[in-house]
């Protein structure tokens, strides 16, 4: 039997670090050039989640930019799950990502949502308060992470894959 | 050392320890300079091989193309025992493929298989074309994906065996993504759709339904028959869709869709060509009707042609035996256009029946025949005896026969015709031997030629004028020939001994008649050469006539009086001498 399979999106500004994400994470079956080219590079993993079995996340890694133009709103049709990347040490990226989901919606009505804060290794120049951080923690998960280290960045997908196999 | 020395000492010490130490470095980044020059190559050989290629890249690069546009012959030089196998190889591959083509080509014209081929496609009324296709197409369908259309998810796939795996979803969602790219790009929100994508021999058919698409991944030609199998599976498919399918489908669902069977690349290659078949099969076969009208039309056509050709031959050749048969006719060629024109050709005997009465006779609608004919004596016996009919001249107790070249002289006669026509019956054209078994008459007094009296009764002279006339006749139609110049052909001493005889007796005739003759001596020849040359052969023919009858005992006095006519004439031009006799009365 095969994995039932999820459609999962990534957003966020310029420069966060979703492909540096998607590289530590996923298979890496095509390659970034499709980024500048298509606007978009899609990549999966299946993830063991344990009780509820295996579940497949096909990840489309959407070009950074903070604004979705049509092209980028039909890259989201399907969706199942959305994973806003923000970068630590640029408060205005945590702000453009915020931006990102609300617009997201009108596509993604239901769609999970997991917010990575990427580049823990750079925390001591964090421009995103702890407060910022508590705050919205109250609204949806929010993980830290480090796609240098590898810190945090498989419990993101993980968190995301709980939650769409629910 | 001056003041002024000294003082310029103190003053620049410090620049002039400056000036020797710039002096002394300058020196030194010479000399390594032109160390470094002759280092460099093993400095270059020394360096890690990575970074040393990526540094020399660009410069090198950029001095490539400095050296093509400054120096491009010594760049085609040095590239040219690179190009050359380069090229051959590029025309060594052509050529197979051209090779390999035309093989095929024969192949599929000439041999067997080919036309069996040829056959089923009469039979089945599809191209021919179309059959080579068929049978020669080589195509495996490698993957079969259902994908849901918005998200790009896999709902199923299947995959020929043996193939290494691969990422369906991920495959899956970039090609959605770049179908979504595509219709972004070209046509916005429209039912427009990426259908197909071929890399090499590599083709990726899309089909879009209202939830799902199916993506089939081929290697090879496909017939056009498995895109509508395709489209087939898919509308199936469609038709029971459950309606919150969600993201991927069940087993239970697979297997109540069929969708294992149904998208299996084995049986869509065979569904496919089953669907080939089928419609070959299903197409209209052609009426015959017209081709066997045509066929009946044209074996008509070709027996009448023929039939009617075989009715002109047969009527031809019935004219040719007619023709054959005539007497007096030596048929030579006939030219026939069958049903158009006529033509015979021969020599004509001037005492032969004519031919038309033949030609007439000869049945063939609308086609005149048309005769051409040149003079000739025949030796058949019927002509000779008509011949000596008319020469003869005989009266009617006197009967002639010919039997094989013999003139069969019987009866009786006047002795005097006896006296006239004895000898001239042997010299009547065609006789070989003459046989005389005429009896002279005795109330007919036997004239003698020669040593006529004084007194001739009235009746002699007449008849010694008919004589007359009658070999003056005979003289006048012959005709002494020469091969050339004044050498006479081989049979002309024996005409000339007759002519002088023929002579001597027209004088003893023209004695008994009362009268004299004076000769006309012909010289003829032919419009080849000169004028003036041909005048003078002219002249010598008439002149070597006279002598010699006068050699072969022709009186002198009446080749003395002989006239010589030299003058050119367009009816005698042959190569010849010939006599006119005039008889002239004598005034008492």
């Amino acid at each position: 039997m095969t994995a039932p399979a999820r459609k999962v999106c990534m957003l966020g500004d310029f420069g966060v670090g979703k492909t540096s994400l998607v590289a530590r994470y996923m298979r890496n079956t095509f390659s970034d050039t499709y980024l500048t080219t298509v606007g978009v590079k899609v990549d999966s993993k299946e993830v063991d989640l344990g009780e509820p079995g295996v579940l497949k996340l096909v990840v489309w890694d959407i070009a950074g930019r903070s604004v979705l133009d049509a092209l980028n709103m039909s890259y989201l049709r399907g969706a199942s799950g959305l994973l806003l990347v923000a970068d630590g040490t640029r408060e205005a990226s945590l702000r453009t990502a915020i931006d990102l989901l609300l617009q997201s919606r009108s596509v993604l009505a239901d769609a999970e949502a997991v917010l990575i804060i990427n580049k823990l290794d750079l925390v001591e120049r964090w421009e995103v308060g702890p407060s910022t951080l508590a705050g919205l923690r109250q609204t949806m998960p929010v993980i830290e992470t480090s796609a240098l280290s590898g810190d945090g960045v498989e419990q993101a997908f993980l968190e995301l894959a709980k939650r769409l196999a629910r | 050392m001056s003041d002024f020395e000294r003082l310029r000492h103190l003053l620049l010490a410090d620049e002039r320890d400056k000036l020797a130490t710039a002096e002394q470095r300058i020196i030194e980044l010479e000399r390594v300079n032109r160390e470094l020059a002759a280092q460099l190559p093993g400095l270059v050989r020394a360096a890690p091989a990575e970074p040393m290629s990526r540094a020399l890249a660009s410069p090198v690069a950029a001095a490539l193309g400095n050296a093509v546009q400054r120096n491009r012959a010594s760049i085609v030089d040095a590239l040219f025992p690179v190009i050359g196998p380069i090229i051959r190889k590029a025309i060594a591959e052509a050529l197979r493929g051209m090779m390999r083509d035309l093989n095929q080509v024969l192949e599929h014209g000439f041999s067997p298989r080919g036309m069996r081929w040829r056959i089923e496609a009469w039979r089945s009324g599809v191209p021919f074309a179309q059959i080579v296709l068929k049978h020669s197409l080589r195509y495996q369908i490698d993957h079969v994906f259902l994908i849901e259309r918005d998200s790009g998810l896999v709902l199923h796939r299947e995959s020929a065996p043996g193939l290494p795996d691969l990422d369906a979803d991920a495959i899956a969602g970039m090609l959605t993504a770049i179908a979504q790219f595509v219709r972004d790009s070209v046509g916005g929100e429209g039912t427009e759709s990426l259908e197909a994508v071929r890399i090499g021999e590599h083709l990726l058919w899309v089909l879009d339904g209202p939830r799902a698409s199916l993506a089939c991944f081929i290697r090879g030609v496909p017939p056009a028959s498995l895109r509508v199998v395709l489209s087939d599976r898919l509308e199936q498919i469609h038709a029971q869709f459950p309606d919150a399918a969600g993201d991927t489908l069940d087993d239970e669902s697979i297997a109540r869709l069929g969708l294992s069977a149904n998208l299996e690349p084995a049986a869509l290659v065979a569904a496919s060509s089953a669907l080939g078949d089928a419609d070959a099969g299903s197409r209209k076969r052609p009426s015959l009707w017209p081709l066997l009208l045509i066929g009946l039309a044209i074996v008509l056509a070709l027996g009448w042609y023929f039939l009617h050709i075989a009715r002109w031959n047969e009527r031809v050749e019935a004219l040719q035996a007619g023709l054959r048969a005539h007497p007096g006719f030596l048929l030579t060629a006939i030219d026939a256009r069958p049903w158009r024109q006529l033509r015979v050709h021969g020599l004509l005997d001037a005492d032969a029946e004519p031919l038309q009465p033949l030609l007439d006779r000869a049945d063939l609608g609308e086609v005149q025949p048309s005769v051409e004919v040149a003079g000739y004596l025949s030796s058949d016996d019927a002509i000779v005896l008509k011949r000596a009919r008319r020469l003869l001249d005989a009266p009617a107790s006197v009967s002639l026969g010919v039997a094989d070249g013999v003139l069969v002289v019987s009866g009786e006669a006047a002795g005097e015709w006896i006296d006239r026509r004895r000898t001239q019956a042997a010299w009547i054209a065609g006789v070989r031997a003459v046989d005389w078994q005429v009896l002279a008459t005795a109330d007919s007094p036997k004239i003698m030629p020669v040593a006529r009296p004084a007194s001739v009764s009235v009746d002699a002279q007449a008849a010694a004028r008919d004589a007359l006339h009658a070999l003056v006749a005979e003289i006048e139609q012959a005709s002494l020939s020469f091969s050339h110049d004044t050498v006479p052909l081989a049979a002309s001493g024996d005409l000339l001994r007759h002519l002088a005889t023929s002579l001597r007796e027209a004088q003893s005739l023209a004695a008994v008649a009362g009268v004299r003759l004076h000769l006309a001596i012909h010289g003829c020849s032919d419009a080849t050469g000169a004028a003036e040359l041909n005048a003078r052969l002219r002249e010598q023919r008439a002149g070597w006539l006279r002598d010699n009858l006068r050699n072969a005992g022709v009186a002198t006095e009446l080749l003395d009086e002989a006239t010589l006519v030299t003058a050119a004439d367009a009816t005698a031009a042959i190569r010849a001498a010939m006599l006119r006799v005039q008889v002239v009365e004598v005034t008492r």
